[in-house]
């Protein structure tokens, strides 16, 4: 596996877990309140956030 | 270069690795395996478990105060606060860190249901108990030389209760002859009386004023203590004009054993007691005494004379002629304007019932004792309940019955105070009320610095793990559907 390939396929896995995670985290919030939100401070999120979307735009770019 | 496939799928799996902790941790949250859960808020709007105290015109803006310290302060009354409740616990103790400031009383609760009807409040600190002069027992606090036993005395003279109940003084009277005493009780009354001749007789005259056209539902209860042992309801008999109903007589007679009896009669404003006549040697009435007007009844007025053991009454008029000079004892005050509470606070050390005259009556009275037409009448039917005005020392108190305990002194003025309630599996949200009464005309207040919350329920175990999801479960559909 090159390490495009590998860069890619670990971008996928990230992105998907981590929409499969926010699904689960989405629906226990609104069925049981106070369950996800209080322990999970979304300001501290932003910066894997904006890793992820660094790392997908420098893959995209080494592609391309 | 080329990955291998060994390093490349543990790799790969790291994110739903990362995944799985993050559910875990999150359940591990929500059922804590030993079924401990504790909420600390240090009063300053962060806690997602424990709100600041509300309204917000009573207290200050949680965080850092003017003063340096960071918490809350609170300078009305009443105020409360929300909690959110982190899953089906059974119960929950609450640890607050307090400092009262020129506030003798506090009192704490928690309200049961949405409307806020059923509110259970409890002590949580009274300022004249601090003192070493006075020192817990069973069931309550008793002065230093005062033995122990004297709460079990039920001789309500010279005892008080906050948040308990007395043991009722088996009283009885020789007989005697029927008295009548002319009054003009306004709505609900609670009238005490002592047999006379091992018989309770009291007779009511009764009349539906009908400003409010048609009938009046009323009833009479009858308690012995507090078991209730007669009931009887029925309707006046105000016409649908605007004239007032005639006078009807109601008598309650009964063989009666020793003790305190009390009759509960239960009616709106329209319906006024007009006399009272009565074997009984002393009956009094309290803690409420509504002297109603005397219009289109009689052409005098009614002038409102009774005598009370009251250490604080407040009084209040709904009429322009109900404005007035109101006498207690030595201490008088002005009704200057009606829809508005007058307080009259003895600062007397008389034993003995005063006299409280209203000249013009239309007035109605509230306060800490009881009410009788003649000294000779007068007796405590139970101990004195204590406010935030009582002062025991000349009011005589030398022994309470109370659930309160002190509050743990953490110095300079901050106190620690707990407290414990059970919980409804299916709470999502609990309110918790402080009252803090007489703290703005006293210029007072609390500051709140910590509250700890630590909800409890059986450690998760195999057999109740499945109970747990099922009551989760439960709740998530309820809150789906509502």
């Amino acid at each position: 596996m090159s390490p495009i390939q590998f860069l890619k396929s670990f971008l996928f896995q990230t992105i998907f877990s981590d929409v499969v995670l926010a699904m689960i985290l989405i629906s226990a919030e609104i069925f049981v309140p106070g369950s996800v939100l209080p322990f999970v401070d979304l300001v501290d999120l932003l910066p894997v956030v904006l890793g992820v979307v660094f790392v997908g735009v420098m893959v995209g770019r080494a592609e391309g | 270069m080329k990955i291998p496939r060994a390093i490349a799928f543990p790799f790969l799996a790291l994110p739903w690795i990362a995944c799985v902790f993050a559910v875990a941790y999150l359940a591990i949250q929500r059922f804590p395996p030993n079924g401990i859960f504790v909420v600390t808020s240090k009063m300053d709007g962060t806690s997602p478990f424990a709100n600041p105290f509300l309204p917000s015109e009573r207290v200050t803006p949680p965080g850092k105060q003017a003063e340096g310290w960071s918490g809350q302060r609170v300078m009305g009354d009443p105020t409360y606060f929300n909690a959110r409740v982190p899953g089906p616990y059974d119960t929950v103790d609450i640890d607050l860190e307090f400092k009262p400031v020129h506030q003798p009383l506090l009192e704490f609760g928690v309200v049961r249901d949405a409307t806020g009807n059923d509110l259970e409040l409890h002590p949580m600190y009274f300022e004249s108990l601090e003192s070493n002069d006075w020192r817990p027992v069973a069931d309550g606090y008793v002065r230093g030389g005062v033995s122990d036993s004297r709460l079990n005395d039920s001789n309500p003279v010279g005892m008080a209760l906050w948040d308990a109940s007395g043991t009722m003084p088996l009283l009885q009277d020789s007989p005697s002859a029927s008295r009548k005493t002319p009054v003009a009780l306004r709505g609900t009354h609670e009238i005490y009386l002592v047999p006379s001749g091992g018989r309770i007789d009291i007779a009511f005259e009764l009349q539906d004023v009908n400003r409010k056209r048609g009938t009046s539902v009323a009833a009479f209860r009858v308690f012995r203590g507090e078991e209730e042992i007669q009931r009887e309801a029925f309707t006046t008999n105000a016409s649908r004009e605007t004239a007032m109903g005639a006078i009807t007589d109601h008598r309650i007679a009964f063989d009666a054993t020793p003790g305190v009896y009390r009759i509960r009669f239960q009616a709106d404003d329209d319906v006024f007691i007009r006399s009272i006549r009565t074997t009984s040697r002393r009956w009094v009435i309290g803690p409420r005494l509504n002297v109603g007007d005397v219009v289109g009844y009689a052409t005098t007025t009614a002038t409102a004379r009774v005598w009370t053991n009251s250490r604080h009454v407040v009084a209040e008029t709904f009429h322009r002629e109900g404005l007035q000079a109101v006498t207690l004892g030595s201490e008088s005050v002005k009704v200057v304007r009606t829809h508005e509470v007058f307080r009259l606070d003895r600062k007397d050390s008389i034993p003995e019932p005063v006299k409280l005259e209203a000249p013009v009556g239309d007035i109605r009275f509230v306060g800490d004792g009881w009410f009788s037409y003649s000294p000779e009448a007068f007796f405590e039917p139970r101990p004195r309940r204590i406010t935030d005005g009582s002062n025991l020392m000349s009011e005589g108190i030398e022994a309470i019955r109370t659930s309160y305990t002190r509050p743990v002194s953490l110095g300079d003025g901050w106190y620690s105070a707990r407290f414990s309630y059970a919980l409804n599996k299916d709470s999502d949200q609990l309110r918790f009320v402080l009252s803090a009464p007489g703290i703005v005309s006293r210029g007072g207040a609390v500051d709140f610095r910590k509250i700890t919350m630590t909800y409890r329920r059986p450690p998760i175990s195999w057999n109740a793990w499945f109970d747990l999801i099922i009551q989760e479960v439960k709740n998530a559909w309820r809150r789906v559907r509502s």
